[in-house]
């Protein structure tokens, strides 16, 4: 492996350990809103609050990287950047929020 | 409902009076979701608020549910509810409690003052549990607003892809403005 490359899986394994360990720290603190904010299931919830240290870390140590991408809709993605306009020209604050509600209502719709 | 007293029921039930009036929650509701004497609330309302509660009837109607920005605000709510609800197992009055919670948080980091007040959610849940008020998806961005129960899902376009002509004219501060 070239020397870039290897710099690169170390910024995803850092990446990935950053995302784990605050994921960990977010579900002990209140697991109903870290399901929220994660965006996951609740076992899964459970799955990496158990994760112990060593685990967190081979967990980590791998070529992808463990969280996704969610504003992935063309919509959302849209409203994000302000590039969607529909109708009348919203300011930011319309736009954030409603990204927000487009984002949330996907959400509880993923989970039926 | 009274069954059986317990010392340690009543005193889930005071942490969760006392976090509900944390959260401006009226008398009306601490009623309704805790099994203490509405002395008992009295007391502990004035203890954690330092003032009395306010008096007068909760407002009853769905309408300001359905009005622009109030609908705006409700959705995004009745979302994150939606979501805690069929994700993780709790009480109703705590998937209320949470959902409030992280809706108020979006709120402030959107930089607008949370036009939801507590009560207002936690009416808007009941509403929704009764069926008076249900989700229904827009048409055109495809996001989930609420809407009363009537309302042509086929035909269904949010206040945000269409604006009503009025919207976001007010004067009031921390309120949305359109252009």
């Amino acid at each position: 492996m070239s020397t870039q490359t290897n710099a690169l899986m170390d910024q995803i394994r850092e990446a990935n350990l950053t995302y784990l360990m605050l994921a960990q720290q977010l579900i002990r603190a209140d697991k109903a809103e870290a399901v929220y904010r994660l965006g996951i299931s609740e076992e899964s919830a459970e799955l990496i609050e158990a994760l112990s240290p060593a685990q967190v870390f081979k967990l980590s140590t791998t070529n992808t990287l463990l969280c996704r991408f969610r504003a992935d809709e063309d919509m959302v993605w849209g409203l994000l950047t302000s590039s969607h306009t529909p109708n009348r020209v919203g300011n930011d604050t319309t736009q954030r929020l409603h990204a927000s509600i487009l984002m949330s209502s996907r959400l509880a719709d993923a989970t039926t | 409902m009274a069954a059986v007293k317990s010392i340690v029921n009543e005193s889930k039930d005071i942490e969760r009076a006392v976090a509900l009036i944390g959260l401006g929650a009226r008398l009306q509701v601490l009623e309704s979701e805790t099994r203490l004497s509405y002395e008992k609330l009295l007391k502990l309302y004035k203890e954690v608020a330092g003032k009395s509660p306010s008096k007068g009837q909760l407002p009853f109607s769905t309408d300001w549910f359905l009005s622009w920005q109030p609908n705006i605000h409700s959705s995004l709510f009745a979302n994150i509810a939606e979501y805690l609800n069929k994700t993780v197992a709790l009480d109703s009055i705590d998937v209320v409690m949470k959902a409030y919670k992280l809706y108020e948080e979006q709120m402030t980091t959107c930089g607008i003052d949370p036009l939801l007040s507590f009560t207002r959610a936690w009416r808007l849940s009941k509403f929704m549990d009764a069926g008076m008020l249900v989700r229904t998806q827009c048409t055109c961005c495809g996001g989930h607003f609420v809407t009363d129960q009537y309302e042509n899902a086929r035909h269904y376009v949010c206040g945000l892809c269409k604006p009503p002509a009025r919207a976001g004219k007010g004067k009031a501060d921390g309120g949305l403005r359109l252009e």
